[in-house]
């Protein structure tokens, strides 16, 4: 079967499989670029019947559902990827994970209808995990507090230069999870995707424009639990959607 | 210990990946199994350290070695030094976090004289007396190789071991002795005085030089006859049975040469005059077919890199190169992998070649004539004509390319404005060339891109001798092919001129540039290759402190008499031949290439004739 992108370039291929994993956290710095170089370069190794694109530069088909930043791990990332044959979905998963370093891990593996979209715009929010340092004067508290407020705008740098945006619709769930003087760790339920877009690093500059004496605080930590589309269930994970074995256990 | 390196500082950084470690490929070792504990520095960021073959054979065989576990360190960049400097982060290995300041040994490989104030920052960052002199027992040893180490001078001071040539088998040797010492309890120099002797090791304390009154060196002595008076070189005789690596480490982030690197053969037989490795990498040795295919394979497997670049000088001189990269090819095309020739030569043959390579994506080429006029190519006996290259550039446009590259020197022994008006000429007619070509045929877009770096005369080539040009001639000569370059499809491109003095003035100095490079140092000087870092007003401040006329190296002429501060360093290549090299660049008299038939340089007598080409050009 033959499928062309709107960029004109052609696959051929004949099972796609979404694929959950992790990218760790001893390799949270790497980019979304560098981690898509590593995917490649596992499943060369891996020696995948992986379908290649048929433009003048060939690249393994496979795309990710989001863009993880640099400095972002994450232990819900999905993935789908177009073979020339139908394989075991659990012989994918061994031979990519017996090829991919040590800090990256694939959770599980499920064939994919044939008409299913592709993972991207199904994506619809995200559960993430924040730990912050240097935030004297920073408590459960002052986050209802800030959640009060009746819009939420910040500065968002975009590629087309910045803009203000009001980020409260996006705000699904904010709450503190740990406050021990020393570290302040907090977990963000937000919108995800194309549309509406809320990362964890653009809430914390909210936060710090929000109370002065956040001015020392930095980010030590953003850890990602999960990705979501939305179903007529609400938000449930890409996982539990696909039917992914070992989904559904960081809800 | 450990360095305390918190995330906070990693979110702060640019380019964080610099400092992770973690690639697929990278050795993790349990630092209680090990006797030896080897930080392999490479005094520039990691993307372009990561893409140094040298680092990356060194650092895979050093940890074969049970006993040893080599790790790598990058300089870090400004916003990193500055963050470590704030927080008091010593400069740590980029495996283990550990500080470099408890290891055993500090390898710097000297690339570029522009990366010496980094070493310099290197050492201060990690805690490590900068001066070997101050260094105690538990210090470590600070060990250099590299191109660079051809004139150990003007590191003298910093360095306690350089290493002169090939670096496989030296090392080990090294290590073994050093193995000895460390039970032993004796002082510091009781090791260097063990490895003083080893064929290609050179202890920079154990020699002092006299100067004349006009500066120049009267005399250059090891303080005891026990020390070899000159150090010659280490060359491995036999390619196909040396180590090299298996598997390469994989960076997760881009770096410069992002792909695997298969060296085919060492040394060169072109003699170019102007060109240093193309005298010091001598003699020619090429690794059989089997062993490059052998080689091309594991590292394929291991590393699932798409890409397979054919490493060495002049790539195209090797004996069977159409063979390789057709087996290559053939091998792997199903898989996707390519083949990249990282050299070639002006010659229609190798346009064909990388015509067969690069069946559909037609990049860019690029031919390097290097001068302008053939008289000068005469002189730097390039032996290259006008119609070679015109020729090559009509089947590169015939094929399909479009866009070409031209590399050439300018400030070469002799040079005249004629000759430098020669590259405007030659880029015209490579123009007309395309024009030639029928519009049906031809890709649209011509692109023509001259570039010009400045001629930095080198220890060990025919022009040791000779003085560079001054600044102020350098940017003369560029203005004056600003003004002659006048084409919609010409684009000229140059070199600061301060930064190759600057080069002049280190490849060629002596035992005395050591303060003024600590002082340059003190003064912040660092990052000397990043344009937006350099500093010249710092630089010629740190020359006058120190008394030192830094045209003294650079625009000096030598008489072949002087006594040159790289003269107890032996590369193989006889002194009797540079000047006879000298004397027929001045007749602009060309040398024929040595696979043609022996020129006598001389290495044949340090590695034995069987050596150079397997015995094939000495007889």
């Amino acid at each position: 079967m033959v499928l062309e992108t709107l960029q004109g370039e052609r696959y051929a291929w004949m099972a796609r499989y979404v694929i959950k994993f992790s990218k760790g956290y001893g390799i949270k710095f790497i980019s979304h670029l560098d981690l898509m170089r590593t995917f490649q370069r596992a499943m060369r190794r891996a020696n995948l019947p992986i379908s290649y694109s048929m433009g003048f530069n060939p690249h393994a088909e496979f795309s990710f559902a989001t863009p993880l930043s640099v400095g972002t791990w994450s232990i819900g990332e999905y993935m789908d990827i177009g073979l020339e044959h139908e394989m075991d979905e659990k012989d994918i998963v061994d031979s990519i994970n017996s090829n991919l370093p040590p800090h990256i891990r694939i959770i599980g593996a499920k064939k994919m209808d044939d008409k299913s979209k592709s993972l991207m715009p199904m994506v619809g929010g995200a559960l993430w995990e924040v730990t912050l340092v240097g935030h004297k004067g920073l408590n459960s508290d002052m986050i209802k507090e800030f959640l009060k407020q009746p819009e939420i705008k910040v500065e968002k740098q975009g590629k087309r230069g910045t803009r203000i945006i009001d980020i409260k619709p996006m705000i699904l769930n904010l709450k503190t999870i740990e406050d021990n003087g020393g570290e302040f760790i907090f977990s963000l339920k937000s919108l995800a995707g194309s549309k509406n877009n809320l990362n964890p690093d653009l809430l914390v500059k909210a936060l710090k424009a929000y109370c002065n004496e956040l001015s020392e605080t930095e980010i030590r930590d953003i850890k990602k639990i999960e990705t979501y589309t939305l179903s007529d269930d609400g938000l449930i994970s890409l996982g539990e959607f696909f039917g992914i074995l070992g989904s559904g256990l960081y809800e | 210990m450990t360095v305390n390196l918190p995330d906070e500082v990693l979110y702060k950084v640019e380019k964080p990946a610099r400092y992770i470690g973690n690639e697929v490929n990278s050795v993790y070792k349990e630092t209680q199994n090990v006797k030896i504990r080897f930080a392999f520095c490479f005094p520039d960021v990691y993307e372009v350290g990561m893409s140094h073959l040298g680092t990356k054979i060194l650092y895979h065989m050093l940890n074969n070695r049970d006993d040893t576990y080599c790790e790598r360190v990058f300089a870090p960049w400004v916003d990193m030094e500055d963050e470590m400097r704030k927080r008091g982060i010593k400069l740590f290995a980029l495996e283990s976090k550990d500080e470099i300041a408890e290891f055993d040994f500090i390898g710097f490989t000297l690339q570029y004289e522009m990366s010496y104030t980094n070493i310099v920052n290197m050492l201060d960052l990690s805690g490590v007396p900068i001066l070997y002199n101050e260094r105690k027992r538990t210090d470590p040893f600070v060990i250099c190789g590299g191109p660079c180490a051809y004139n150990p001078e003007p590191l003298w001071e910093i360095a306690d071991i350089f290493v002169i040539g090939e670096g496989e088998e030296v090392t080990n040797e090294i290590l073994d002795k050093y193995l000895v010492w460390k039970e032993s309890g004796e002082d510091r120099t009781a090791f260097l005085d063990s490895i003083a002797c080893i064929q290609g090791v050179y202890i920079p304390s154990f020699y002092d030089a006299k100067y004349n009154q006009d500066g120049t060196i009267k005399e250059f002595y090891p303080i005891d006859d026990k020390y070899p008076k000159t150090i010659s070189k280490r060359i491995v005789k036999d390619l196909d049975n040396i180590y090299y690596p298996d598997d390469m480490i994989v960076p997760y982030t881009d770096i410069v040469h992002n792909r695997i690197m298969l060296e085919v053969f060492r040394g060169c037989t072109r003699g170019c005059r102007f060109c240093q490795a193309g005298m010091v990498y001598r003699p020619v040795r090429e690794k059989s077919r089997e062993t490059l295919l052998e080689d091309a394979d594991k590292l394929i497997k291991s590393t699932g890199y798409e890409e397979v670049s054919l490493t060495s000088l002049s790539i195209c001189d090797y004996s069977d190169i159409e063979g390789l990269v057709n087996d290559i090819i053939e091998k792997y095309e199903k898989d996707k992998i390519g083949v990249s020739l990282p050299s070639i030569r002006v010659d229609s043959f190798s346009v064909g070649l990388i015509n067969e390579i690069q069946k559909v994506r037609k990049t860019g080429l690029t031919f390097a004539p290097e001068a302008g006029s053939q008289r000068m190519r005469d002189v730097i006996n390039k032996g290259v004509t006008e119609e070679n290259l015109l020729q090559s550039v009509s089947s590169a446009f015939n094929s399909g390319w479009s866009s070409v590259k031209l590399y050439f020197m300018i400030g070469l022994p002799s040079e005249t404005d004629e000759d430098i008006e020669g590259i405007t000429d030659l880029a015209y007619k490579v123009v007309e060339e395309y024009y030639k070509v029928p519009k049906e045929i031809r890709k649209r877009g011509l692109k023509v891109t001259v570039s010009t770096s400045s001629f930095v005369p080198k220890p060990f080539t025919p022009f040791q001798w000779e003085p560079q040009d001054t600044m102020d001639e350098l940017r003369r000569k560029q203005d004056l092919l600003k003004t002659k370059i006048r084409n919609k499809n010409i684009t000229y491109n140059w070199h600061e001129s301060y930064v190759s003095f600057l080069e002049g003035v280190f490849s060629r100095g002596d035992r005395r540039l050591s303060r003024v490079l600590i002082d340059a140092w003190k003064k912040g000087c660092k990052f000397d290759g990043w344009d937006k870092l350099f500093n010249y007003d710092k630089w010629m401040e740190a020359f006058k402190e120190n008394g030192i006329d830094p045209s003294f190296y650079a625009n000096r002429k030598r008489e072949y008499e002087e006594v040159l501060p790289w003269d107890h360093i032996d590369p193989g290549v006889s002194k009797r031949y540079l000047i006879n090299e000298n004397n027929k660049a001045k007749k602009a008299q060309l040398t024929h290439d040595c696979r043609l038939g022996c020129t006598g340089c001389g290495i044949g007598d340090l590695a034995g004739r069987e050596v150079c080409m397997d015995g094939k050009i000495c007889d």
